[in-house]
């Protein structure tokens, strides 16, 4: 990809923000994934981005992962819940999450942009002189 | 041949514009990558100053610097807006000045096969 | 200054247009036609050709200049220096077909004479 250069660094990140979109989609699915509290909570993930270490572009540096212990709710009723009628939900906010989704996806399509701008101009330069 | 002023003012400017967009493709990719400092490329002054004193412009080599925008909370400093609109700007003025050589290369080649 | 190799140049040196000059300096022809290369009263078609020229090389001046401007950023209307390079092109292209018609007639001549 490195003739063209522009849009391979612009593809690697497509894929930063595509992963990221993945991981925040995959944490709003199971914002209600309640678990026992003998077990771990459902734990976001987060995508951690930094500049690519061949410097074209950037890469996934990294998922950390959310709190394991999540929160215990009082939910008698509910099937999983202990002797004491608790359960554990994950500890993620649903509308952080939200932001999370609408910056990974400004990103991501402004990196889309770049690869289609970047190939009009590469289009020019290939049809010099016809 | 192709070392009259505005040819070699325009390559030295293809070749600005090319590190320009690769540039900008860097500074999108990295958006969202904490502490990471927006790149940019200068060549135009430098090669107007060129042609102001006369000297040649192939001399002058496009430079990479880093930007003086404010970071925002993530700690990177990439300004969407602004790398979004140059972009656009970069990718019409490299095709401007394509069409400018090849406008060049055209007339010569009309004169070698006499019309 | 255009460099020593400018396209221009190579218009210049064009065979037989003295003869041409000549043949129209002499006013009348024997044989049929007169030549259609005298245009004005007193001009000879070497001074119109190389007036032509002059036009041609004043024109791609023009776009030379427009195209540093391209290239330093500085020009405000993209039109204006595409305009002025498709002058310089058809300019040119005139001006050799004129040439190149001018060099048909003259060999045209030169068959009847013999």
């Amino acid at each position: 990809m490195s003739t063209f250069n522009a849009i391979g660094v612009a593809a690697s990140g497509v894929t930063v923000y595509r992963k990221w979109l993945d991981a925040v989609s995959d944490n709003i699915a199971n914002i209600d994934n309640v678990t026992r509290t003998s077990d771990k909570a459902f734990q976001a993930r987060y995508v951690i981005a930094q500049e690519a270490q061949d410097g074209n572009g950037a890469q996934v540096g990294g998922v950390a992962l959310g709190s394991a212990e999540g929160v215990l709710v009082h939910e008698p009723d509910n099937p999983l819940a202990d002797t004491q009628g608790y359960v554990r939900r994950p500890d993620i906010d649903l509308g952080s999450q939200m932001a999370q989704l609408m910056m990974a996806q400004r990103a991501y399509q402004a990196n889309l942009s770049v690869v289609d701008r970047a190939k009009d101009s590469y289009t020019a330069a290939i049809n010099l002189g016809k | 041949m192709f070392n009259d002023v505005s040819s070699s003012a325009l390559r030295v400017a293809v070749a600005g514009l090319s590190a320009r967009q690769t540039a900008i493709a860097q500074n999108i990719a990295n958006i969202e990558t904490p502490g990471y400092q927006a790149r940019k490329v200068k060549f135009e002054e430098a090669l107007s100053t060129a042609v102001d004193h006369g000297a040649s412009p192939s001399s002058v080599t496009p430079s990479v610097q880093n930007s003086l925008e404010p970071s925002r909370l993530n700690g990177s400093n990439v300004n969407l807006d602004e790398e979004t609109l140059s972009h656009v700007d970069t990718t019409m003025r490299y095709q401007l000045t394509l069409r400018a050589l090849d406008s060049k290369y055209s007339m010569l080649r009309t004169a070698i096969t006499g019309g | 200054m255009t460099s020593p190799i400018s396209p221009i140049g190579a218009l210049g040196s064009v065979p037989g247009l003295d003869a041409v000059n000549g043949v129209g300096g002499a006013g009348a022809l024997t044989g049929a036609e007169r030549s259609t290369a005298v245009q004005g009263p007193n001009e000879s078609f070497a001074s119109m050709l190389s007036r032509g020229l002059e036009s041609v090389q004043a024109s791609q001046a023009k776009a030379d200049d427009l195209a540093l401007q391209v290239a330093d950023g500085t020009l405000k209307d993209p039109a204006q220096y595409t305009m002025a390079a498709n002058e310089a092109a058809l300019g040119m292209q005139l001006t050799l077909a004129i040439r190149n018609k001018a060099v048909e007639a003259f060999q045209e001549i030169m068959r009847m004479q013999a």
